[in-house]
C-alpha cells in the first residue's frame, strides 16, 4: 500500500489553533508524513511541534525554504542549515538563483516562482540534476487573478521537467487546514497539467519518501560520506 | 445499450458557515465546467446524491472514467456561497450502500 506525503505545510503561526487543525485533516486524508516549514524558530520550539504531530501518529520532517536574492545569500544559507534541516527548499525568484541552485547538491527542491518568465523557467528546469521540481498547489488556490495562467506556467513547468526527466514533487503548500488538500486530489491535478497516472502518485508519495529516506541516512551519525558509513563500532 | 458504471465518492466539506446540497451541486458544477468544459460536464454528470448539512458529508456520484476529473475540479473549490470552504475526498466505492455504512460505521 502506498504511503502518501504532504512535502510542504508553511503554516500562518504555530499556534496550537492551527497545528490541531492540521494534525486532523492529515489524519482524516490518511497522510502519513508531513514536511513543515520552520522559518525563525528555535531548535526546542521544533522538537515540540515535531512531539505534538508524533503524538497523532504523524511523521514529520524538518523543511527549510529558502528565498535569496543572490547566489551568495543562497550558499550562505546553504553552509548555515544543511546539517539542521532535511529538505531543503530553494524558491526561485531570479536565473542567477536558479541555476546555483539546480547545480548545488545540497539542495534537495527546486521551486520556481511566479514572476520567472517562461524562457527563465526553460533554462532553470533544464540544468536540474540530482534534485526534483516542487509543484505547489496553493499557488493554483491563492491566485486572485486568472488562473488561467498559473496553469500555464505550471503546464510548462511540468513539460519541460518530464522532456528533461526531473522528477516532480506535488505538495499542498498549506498555511491552513483549509488550503490542505488530499494526496490522491493533488495528483488528480498533476494529471490535468500534464502527468501521468502513474508519475503522478510517486510525485505525493514515492519521490518525496525517497528525498527523506536519503536525507535522514545522511543527518545520521552513521554517515560519513558517499558510500561510507560506520556499520559497528568495535567494543573495547 | 451498455449500463452506466458510476463511482460514488465521500466527501467532507469544512466550512464555518451553512451549506445546502444545491450549493454544493452548483460549485461542483461550475468548477468542472470552468476546468474541463461542458462535454465532460455531460460525459461525468455527477450530482450529489447524500448531504448531510450537520455533519457536511456528501457523496457525489459521478461516471467511473472521469473520477479524476471531478477530483481535480474538488480540490480547486475554494469558496462556497461566497464562503471560505474545501472539500475533500474521504473514500471512493462503487456502491454508495457501502458508503453509507461507513458513515454509520
Amino acid at each position: 500500500m502506498r504511503r502518501f506525503v504532504d512535502f510542504c505545510i508553511i503554516p500562518s503561526s504555530y499556534e496550537d489553533e492551527i497545528l490541531d487543525g492540521l494534525i486532523k485533516i492529515s489524519r482524516l486524508l490518511d497522510i502519513s508524513l508531513i514536511g513543515i516549514s520552520f522559518c525563525q524558530l528555535k531548535q526546542n520550539q521544533i522538537s515540540k511541534i515535531i512531539m505534538k504531530f508524533n503524538e497523532a501518529g504523524i511523521d514529520i520532517a524538518k523543511r527549510l525554504d529558502i528565498t535569496p536574492k543572490t547566489r551568495i545569500e543562497l550558499l550562505k544559507e546553504l553552509r548555515k542549515n544543511r546539517g539542521i534541516y532535511e529538505i531543503i527548499c530553494v524558491n526561485c525568484n531570479n536565473t542567477e538563483v536558479s541555476i546555483v541552485a539546480s547545480r548545488d547538491r545540497r539542495v534537495d527542491l527546486v521551486s520556481i516562482g511566479q514572476k520567472m518568465t517562461l524562457r527563465s523557467i526553460r533554462k532553470a528546469i533544464n540544468r536540474i540534476s540530482n534534485k526534483h521540481l516542487e509543484i505547489r498547489m496553493s499557488e493554483i488556490l491563492t491566485s486572485t487573478k486568472s488562473k488561467i495562467n498559473v496553469f500555464r506556467k505550471l503546464y510548462e513547468e511540468i513539460s519541460i521537467a518530464k522532456y528533461n526527466k526531473v522528477p516532480i514533487i506535488l505538495s499542498s503548500g498549506a498555511k491552513n487546514s483549509f488550503m490542505m488538500r488530499s494526496p490522491r486530489d493533488m495528483a488528480a491535478l498533476g494529471i490535468f497539467l500534464g502527468l501521468d497516472k502513474i508519475e503522478a502518485l510517486n510525485s505525493v508519495s514515492k519521490n518525496p519518501l525517497s528525498i527523506i529516506k536519503e536525507n535522514r541516512k545522511k543527518l545520521s551519525n552513521r554517515w560519513i560520506t558517499e558510500g561510507v558509513e560506520i556499520y559497528r563500532v568495535p567494543k573495547k | 445499450m451498455k449500463r452506466r458504471i458510476w463511482r460514488y465518492l465521500l466527501v467532507i466539506v469544512l466550512s464555518n458557515e451553512r451549506i445546502t446540497k444545491d450549493s454544493l451541486n452548483s460549485t461542483l458544477f461550475q468548477n468542472l465546467r470552468y476546468l474541463y468544459g461542458e462535454q465532460i460536464v455531460v460525459k461525468t454528470w455527477p450530482k450529489v446524491i447524500y448531504f448531510n448539512p450537520k455533519s457536511k458529508e456528501a457523496i457525489i456520484r459521478c461516471s467511473h472514467n472521469a473520477i479524476n476529473e471531478v477530483r481535480a475540479s474538488l480540490a480547486l473549490i475554494t469558496k462556497i456561497n461566497d464562503h471560505t470552504a474545501a472539500i475533500h475526498v474521504i473514500r471512493v466505492s462503487g456502491t454508495s450502500k457501502s458508503l453509507k455504512g461507513f458513515l454509520e460505521n
